[in-house]
């Protein structure tokens, strides 16, 4: 049974505030931010998904067995985070300019490689990402996404496939 | 260079801004939590002290309120809701609780009641845990949804059939949890149904099942009313649920439809899986016999269907006629997709191929045994038409 913490000034609730420790966006910020400016594919967007998802995870304090269900706990809402954003921004702007089709000043500055993944197809890029950069396997990035093994491994070959024909056949 | 060592270059190179995590304490000391979780998650690590605060708060509640208004429980339903959102704290106990520690009780103590937590967005897992630990009963429907909710995230929260999220309910209560089912199909592409020679309804069932979009159009033609006599697209299209089939359906023709003996057409199943083409043909109420034969068809597959020795696909026969179907006859035929998982490549391939599909390979870089199988696009077992195309994903070094 919940009971409350009672403030009736209106001030946060002091006690348990003390308790939080802010050294896990240190830890994780940067891979919290990759992974948002994957699935959104622009600066702006990812910025406030990367403080959206730390917001979430202060307000539930979830626990975890170990580090690594921390980690893809922050991966999984961070995905969903930027899924949603991305949804909503496509209803609302729908009709309108495609926007992903803008050059983005910020993405100038990064490789071509960076850039290149960026165009990518929201699940193609997000599957490159977390297998070649966080290095899930095809089956973790199934769980984490929630689609089956073979769509991930689809959505791999064929960014893949893209990517290489858009860094000018680079193979490996 | 590596595609793998190119991709972890570049992102090496994206960070978050400097102030990222100044920002995110701000707006955390700032923010007005209306669905403040937070609070119960700290009283299961720290039992004690909220039981002090606990009781800190009726005190307060007692001595600031309670005495003053006993005289009734609508006024303090309506003060409950007014004061909750100023204060940013979810008011739980309830305010009847509060009073069943008082010395006047009302008369409904006996329902306990509490808030119940807007878990909408967020996993149904988490959403039913959270449910249980405020003594509700939760309750899990999987529906689909259109609003945008993740797969498997709870969109929607009712009690009696109305929206409950962030009120009050009794303690106890069953909540219904909504559950987004989403598209299971969103991603796997299918060969198109082909539905000519259907009736209307059948193709509707089938193409629906595939969660394809219909358009109708009516025609006339000298085939019985409401048989299927056009689709776009036609044959050996993938589609994917969301794509829109359109049919053409024939107009009402009054000889061909009030014949004495009901005919329709048999729907052209050459080439398909005997168990699809069982099921077409069944929908379509016609009887079957099956004869095992053997022909250049991929195993199970139809490569003849006749009546009294006539070829009678897409004809117009009658209803409830004996229909024969010669399928092909391959000893120890498979049924389903094979599973082709650590398969050497080549061996894969010519399976593949004796089955009728189409294949295509790519190769990935993986820890596994270069050469072999990883991944396929057609999940094992799936029934397979001849014709599909199959990816495999071969390991490379």
């Amino acid at each position: 049974m919940l009971s409350a913490i009672s403030n009736e000034t209106g001030q946060a609730p002091t006690i348990e505030m003390s308790s939080i420790s802010f050294a896990i966006v240190d830890e994780y910020k940067d891979t919290v931010f990759r992974t948002a400016l994957t699935v959104t594919g622009n600066f702006a967007d990812a910025e406030d998904i990367t403080q959206e998802v730390f917001l979430k995870y202060f307000q539930l304090r979830p626990e975890f067995e170990t580090k690594s269900h921390e980690k893809a706990w922050l991966l999984r809402v961070t995905i969903n985070s930027g899924k949603n954003l991305l949804r909503s921004v496509w209803h609302s702007r729908r009709g309108e300019v495609d926007l992903s089709q803008i050059p983005q000043p910020e993405t100038q500055k990064h490789p071509e490689v960076l850039q290149a993944v960026l165009a990518l197809p929201e699940k193609y890029r997000i599957a490159i990402y977390l297998y070649y950069y966080e290095e899930y396997s095809i089956q973790e990035i199934a769980q984490m996404t929630g689609r089956t093994q073979t769509a991930i491994a689809q959505h791999l070959s064929r960014g893949r496939a893209k990517l290489r024909k858009k860094l000018g056949g680079d193979k490996s | 260079m590596s595609l793998k060592k190119q991709i972890k270059k570049a992102y090496n190179g994206v960070h978050a801004p400097e102030d990222l995590a100044e920002r995110i304490k701000q707006e955390f000391y700032q923010k007005d939590f209306q669905e403040d979780f937070d609070l119960d998650e700290y009283q299961e690590d720290t039992p004690q002290r909220p039981a002090f605060l606990k009781y800190l708060v009726y005190i307060a509640a007692m001595t600031a309120i309670g005495i003053g208004c006993v005289s009734a429980l609508n006024y303090m339903e309506q003060f409950r809701t007014d004061f909750r959102p100023a204060t940013r704290v979810n008011m739980n106990p309830p305010v009847s609780e509060v009073f069943s520690y008082g010395e006047n009780s009302t008369a409904d103590e006996n329902t306990e009641t509490a808030i119940v937590p807007n878990v909408v967005n967020y996993y149904v897992d988490y959403a039913v845990k959270v449910l249980a630990q405020e003594g509700f009963e939760p309750e899990i429907t999987f529906e689909f949804s259109v609003d945008g909710t993740e797969e498997n995230c709870v969109f929607s929260l009712t009690f009696n059939g109305e929206e409950i999220a962030d009120k009050p309910a009794p303690i106890g209560s069953k909540i219904t949890v909504h559950v987004n089912k989403g598209m299971d199909a969103e991603d796997s592409e299918i060969l198109i149904p082909y539905v000519i020679g259907m009736k209307e309804e059948q193709a509707k069932s089938l193409l629906e099942y595939y969660g394809l979009n219909i358009e109708w159009s009516y025609e006339e033609s000298d085939k019985p009313a409401g048989t299927v006599i056009s689709q776009t697209p036609e044959k050996e299209t993938m589609v994917k649920a969301g794509d829109t089939i359109y049919l053409t359906i024939a107009k009402g023709n009054s000889q061909t439809a009030d014949n004495t003996t009901e005919t329709a057409t048999v729907p052209d199943v050459l080439g398909y899986h005997v168990q699809f083409a069982l099921n077409l043909l069944h929908d379509a109420g016609f009887e079957t016999q099956i004869y095992y034969e053997n022909s250049e068809v991929p195993k199970d597959g139809v490569f003849s269907m006749t009546l009294d020795g006539e070829e009678i696909a897409g004809k117009n026969v009658p209803i409830g006629s004996r229909i024969a179907l010669h399928v092909s006859d391959v000893p120890n035929g498979a049924k389903g997709m094979p599973d082709f998982l650590g398969m050497e490549e080549a061996e894969a391939t010519k399976i593949c191929e004796e089955l009728g599909l189409m294949v295509k390979t790519e190769d990935e870089e993986s820890p596994e045994r270069a050469g072999t199988v990883i991944a396929q696009t057609l999940e094992a077992g799936s029934i397979i038409q001849q014709g599909m195309l199959i990816t495999l994903v071969i390991a490379s070094e």
